[in-house]
């Protein structure tokens, strides 16, 4: 016998609905609203440069007296946490009763080019901290990087720990140089001064074709095959663009900074091997005592959980607690067990250390 | 059953050939998918979202067909794994123009807005391709005299230019062995298929297995030393390239009087750097600029225009919220002197 069982009617059948499909979805395609994405209401604390520091409204005021500041990765925009209202990181916090703020970096232009990653751990992000901490009048408060904000994260924690309650990180890598890492691996023969020094600030589109060409049948082929599959529901079609929308949407990254993330992380790996400093302050994450939750994804292909898991070896707190969620880089955020799982998860570990 | 299943599925190609055609007016899959665009599209011409959903639904049609067409004169229960290998690999030559799913693959992501090594290439290839005739005869000369310099540019963007497409030349190559790695891939899988109530029952699972069998054959190229190796090396001499193109645009910007790419990095580093003086001189002020930011920044917008909005505006808010601070500050200082 042979791998196929193919009956001609059904294939026929089969070919038929596709064409249906097709056929039915033009309909909808045309009736579509365009769509947006983040569905919180929030209102603007701070700005600075072209950064906006939010802070969230949700329908009850916070129960948890320390805030979240969300910090997340300068790849994409940070509005993945608050997609849309059913499946929404941010909106799942505020209905635990937490109170969460977001650094929303905005598009870097030619004239952002000499940022480092000195202005934004040093700077941006400790100044956010601070206007944070100011407006609850605490001298810490808990910190959720997510993927390359989590590594910010974890070096400002490592800085200011004084200024760290609880940090939890999300889809972190930590160890950037584990076998299944692709992305780090394309890196270490790449000159990354001439790539920088000639590109100036790294392309939003470049980023996402390197993105793409990790998995490049599944991500530019079979997705938009499977699309046919939802094409005649508009819910669901609206939830594919909304998410398309995003995954387009990348700033340009400040290349001074990411030169400096990649010939310091990438490809020094220097959180694991040590001698990582930011601006004149060095980075010791055994200085990271305050209670640590690390969540990562099992499916994850950008950040491999064998990437994340590795930071319980190197940070110095005794309160090490780890979520490994069933799903990928995205689906952490966006998928029904994320709605179910993250957002409580979160809450119960840091009320747990209020 | 072999005999029986014939003509059934002759007349199942027949059909399908000529629902397609339907549908296009007479035109093949391709030309049939066209027409589905276009049906689609109506007032969204040039939508993305349309353009991504039409390029997905014509491979996977193309792939039907592709299949199909191959194994048209067969029953199912005869196809071999070898001869569904068989089958898809000459579908994608006759689909893929290079014959190579992998290096497709990768190409057809030019043009969904991204825009990768290859595509950035060819837009500068069209620059340079004039001077590369003019000065591939000057290739081999030595450079002396008035024009010594120009030439010895030109030379460099020359060797640059071949460099670069050697190095590319290695990167196809290499997606080759991904693309034969892929249908290895495939057969292996379609033998595991093979054992009783695990086959294949549709075309549509029949790509998936398909698409997760090129996938792994990709991947453990993409993670292999020799990739890690070739790919730093096309994108090192891509980056040669676009280097010595942008220094000649600024050279030729310059004798028109135009400000270049230099004068501007310029200017922005000496920019930065002195904000990064003034912030720290800040630190010490009595109020700091960041709490008169907190203060002043309570207004609600809208998720990108809030983000844009700012940004034109963020410079010279900074600017002037840093003035007084700054004077503060340098006051401070000299008073401590």
């Amino acid at each position: 016998m042979g791998p196929l069982k193919l009956d001609p009617k059904t294939v026929l059948d089969e070919a038929a609905r596709y064409s249906q499909k097709l056929t039915q979805g033009s309909q909808v395609l045309r009736h579509l609203d365009d769509v947006h994405y983040g569905a919180t209401d929030k209102e603007a604390v701070y700005r600075e440069d072209k950064l906006v520091l939010y802070r969230f409204k949700g329908d009850q005021a916070p129960r948890n007296k320390t805030p979240i500041l969300i910090v997340y990765a300068l790849v994409n925009r940070p509005f993945m946490t608050d997609l849309q209202a059913d499946r929404s990181l941010v909106r799942n916090l505020l209905a635990q009763g937490e109170d969460v703020y977001l650094i929303d970096w905005g598009y870097p232009d030619a004239a952002d080019r000499y940022l480092s990653l000195d202005d934004y751990i040093n700077g941006y992000i400790r100044r956010c901290v601070d206007v944070v901490a100011g407006r609850h009048g605490l001298k810490a408060i808990n910190i959720l990087g997510i993927c390359q904000g989590g590594a910010f994260s974890i070096c400002f924690a490592s800085i200011y720990p004084e200024k760290v309650k609880n940090l939890i990180t999300m889809v972190t890598p930590v160890d950037f140089h584990t076998p299944d890492n692709m992305l780090s691996h394309w890196t270490q023969a790449m000159d990354i001064d001439l790539f920088v020094d000639t590109l100036g600030n790294v392309p939003g589109d470049l980023m996402n074709w390197c993105y793409l060409t990790l998995k490049p049948f599944r991500l530019n082929h079979q997705k938009y095959v499977g699309l046919v599959d939802i094409l005649d529901d508009k819910a669901e079609l609206e939830n594919f663009l909304r998410m398309e929308k995003w995954i387009f949407d990348s700033p340009n990254q400040a290349g001074q900074a990411f030169r400096e993330f990649i010939k310091d992380f990438y490809q020094g790996n220097k959180l694991i091997e040590g001698g990582l400093s930011i601006g004149d302050k060095a980075v010791n994450p055994k200085r990271i005592t305050m209670p640590v939750l690390n969540i990562y994804a099992e499916q994850d292909h950008l950040v491999p959980p064998t990437a994340s898991i590795p930071l319980k070896n190197i940070v110095g707190t005794k309160d090490y607690t780890v979520l490994a969620f069933k799903g990928g880089h995205i689906g952490i955020y966006v998928s029904g067990r994320a709605q179910r799982e993250v957002a409580p998860t979160i809450h119960q570990w840091l009320s747990a250390r209020a | 059953m072999a005999q029986n299943a014939l003509p059934d599925w002759q007349e199942m190609q027949q059909q399908l050939m000529k629902g397609w055609m339907e549908a296009a007016r007479g035109a093949g899959v391709g030309d049939s998918m066209e027409a589905w665009q276009r049906l689609i599209a109506g007032n969204n011409a040039g939508n993305d979202a349309v353009e991504k959903l039409v390029g997905g639904a014509k491979q996977f049609a193309e792939f039907m067909q592709g299949v199909l067409g191959q194994m048209g004169g067969s029953a199912s229960d005869n196809f071999s794994p070898a001869a569904i290998r068989k089958a898809v690999e000459q579908g994608f030559a006759t689909l893929a123009p290079a014959g190579n799913p992998v290096l497709d693959a990768l190409r057809s992501l030019n043009h969904e807005g991204a825009k990768g090594f290859e595509s950035l290439f060819a837009e500068w290839q069209k620059q340079v391709t004039p001077a590369k005739h003019e000065f591939q005869t000057l290739f081999s000369l030595p450079a002396f005299g008035y024009a010594r310099e120009s030439q010895e540019r030109a030379q460099a963007l020359v060797l640059a230019v071949a460099n670069y497409q050697e190095q590319n030349n290695r990167y196809n190559a290499l997606m080759l062995k991904a693309s034969r790695l892929g249908l290895d891939r495939f057969e292996s899988k379609l033998a595991e298929r093979s054992e009783p109530g695990r086959e294949i029952g549709s075309l549509r699972a029949l790509y998936d297995v398909y698409i997760d069998a090129a996938e792994e054959g990709y991947a453990e190229v993409a993670l292999s030393d020799e990739f890690r190796e070739i790919y730093g090396a096309m994108v090192n001499a891509q980056m040669r390239v676009r280097q010595l193109v942008q220094a000649d645009v600024e050279r030729q910007a310059a004798a028109f009087g135009m400000p270049g790419r230099s004068e501007l990095d310029t200017v922005h580093q000496r920019l930065h750097e002195l904000r990064r003086r003034v912030a720290a001189l800040e630190e010490g002020a009595p109020r700091s600029a960041t709490a008169e930011r907190a203060s002043s920044a309570k207004t609600s917008t809208p998720d990108k225009s809030a983000a844009t909005s700012p940004a034109s505006k963020g410079p010279a808010k900074a600017k002037a919220q840093a003035k007084p601070a700054a004077k503060a500050a340098a006051q401070s200082v000299k008073r401590s002197k």
